[in-house]
């Protein structure tokens, strides 16, 4: 019962999943087993969600020292969960504005900046990453400011947007094909081994 | 004046998130713990309207109505099914979640591998044969185009793009051939050409990112200084 019938499971439903795809007949019970899974992986995130409420709920009841910061996160979550609700069911409301300035003016800005903040990261991993110790580290640093100048390039600069387009079309496209030919030989062959019951992590530890 | 309110916020808010770079701070982690907050409040609401609204009660309260009980049962199982991902918060019970997880697992695993095939390995493929417009990669005919114009876009765009891209993907396949010790000709000789390969790709795939995070900071500061400066002015200057 613990982990027989989840492997029969993943066998029976992976074995549905293959035919699906390859009988166009069954289109109906792709479409109605995708619904299927959009219902529990729906499911997924409430569990998800339960899960950062506990964790902040402990911080809480045990008077964490960041105690500020998850109420922070409670109210904002159950705020914009509630304005955002009911201004889809009122769309008359007031609500609906407040939910689209608080995605606009919160949430966009607040996920732009991390986003930007990560370029001065960035800048200083590459400091010390990409010192010109050997030749191919110097062949990644040389087509890396390369294609950093390529995309901003102007006057005279301008020849490094066309060798930046050969890098991408060529040497890039290249490499980065024979790595996709590498990901999808690993996903069918990682597939095959859950769906024989070989691979077996995801059922995770315990009996 | 509510917009500007909304604007000065937004503000606030980036330089919030900014100020981490002098270093780890409390209006820093305030801006932190609102993103996830608000973030996760905006996925309940994407998921209610756009997932569990549409696909899932609209549905059932459909398929009850038309009688269709076959369909809203099929349904209702998935909820239940869906009801046991709570057994997680159960010691005793938490075993009980693997059962939508490996349906989940299951299904999704068997349901990608056709779509993997294809365009990860046969499309792939075929686009090393063939160009978009259908010609071969490697088509003599744009090497004589070389020698009847010949320039530097010519010989590296037209006549060796093809041959170039070939050749790539192959040494770099053939570097990334683990299943059995090889120390072939081949194998040996493709080592430095697929490792030069891979450098460029990853140092321009690097450079392509620092300057997405570069434009996004360029987005910010022109939010700072050519939108919420210019009406700041002008509220000061009356």
């Amino acid at each position: 019962m613990k982990r027989t019938l989840p492997l029969f499971l993943a066998f029976f439903f992976g074995i549905i999943g293959i035919i699906v795809q390859m009988v166009p007949a069954l289109k109906g019970l792709m479409d109605t087993m995708l619904d299927w899974m959009a219902i529990i992986a729906a499911f997924a995130l409430a569990v998800g969600i339960s899960s950062l409420t506990r964790h902040h709920m402990t911080k809480i009841r045990r008077k964490h020292k960041d105690i500020f910061f998850s109420y922070v996160t409670f109210i904002a979550m159950f705020f914009m969960t509630i304005i955002g609700l009911v201004g889809y069911f009122r769309p008359e409301g007031a609500l609906q504005g407040l939910f689209e300035n608080m995605y606009n003016y919160v949430r966009v800005p607040l996920d732009a900046s991390m986003f930007a903040l990560l370029a001065f990261y960035i800048t200083s991993a590459a400091y010390r990453a990409f010192r010109a110790r050997t030749w191919l580290a110097t062949v990644l640093l040389l087509a890396g400011v390369i294609v950093m100048i390529g995309r901003v390039a102007f006057g005279p600069f301008i020849i490094f947007n066309d060798i930046t387009a050969w890098i991408m079309k060529v040497p890039t496209t290249a490499a980065m094909r024979a790595v996709n030919v590498g990901i999808g030989l690993g996903i069918v062959a990682t597939s095959i081994k859950i769906v024989l019951g070989i691979e077996r992590s995801y059922l995770g530890g315990g009996e | 004046m509510g917009m500007f309110i909304w604007m000065t916020i937004a503000l606030f808010l980036t330089l919030a998130v900014f100020s981490f770079l002098f270093r780890d701070n409390v209006v820093y982690k305030f801006a932190e713990h609102l993103f996830v907050g608000v973030s996760v409040g905006y996925t309940i609401f994407v998921s209610y309207t756009n997932l569990f609204l549409p696909r899932v009660w609209n549905p059932f309260r459909r398929a009850l109505g038309d009688g269709d009980v076959l369909l809203a049962i099929w349904l209702g199982l998935g909820i239940i099914v869906g009801f046991l991902y709570f057994s997680r918060f159960s010691q005793n019970w938490s075993w009980v979640s693997r059962y939508p997880i490996s349906i989940t697992v299951g299904y999704l695993t068997g349901y990608s591998i056709i779509p993997s095939l294809k365009a990860r390995i046969l499309s792939q493929l075929h686009g090393t044969v063939v160009d978009p417009a259908g010609d071969s990669l490697l088509n003599a005919e744009k090497i004589g185009t070389f020698f009847k114009h010949p320039t530097l876009h010519n010989f590296f765009f037209e006549a060796m793009a093809g041959p170039l891209l070939v050749f790539g993907v192959f040494v770099v396949i053939v570097y990334f051939f683990f299943s059995l010790k090889n120390n072939n000709p081949v194998v040996r000789f493709s080592r430095n050409p697929a490792l030069v390969y891979l450098m460029v790709a990853f140092g321009a795939s690097f450079g392509y990112t620092f300057m997405g995070r570069i434009s996004l900071f360029i987005g910010r500061m022109n939010f700072i200084f050519h939108e919420w400066w210019p009406i700041f002015k002008n509220m000061v200057s009356g």
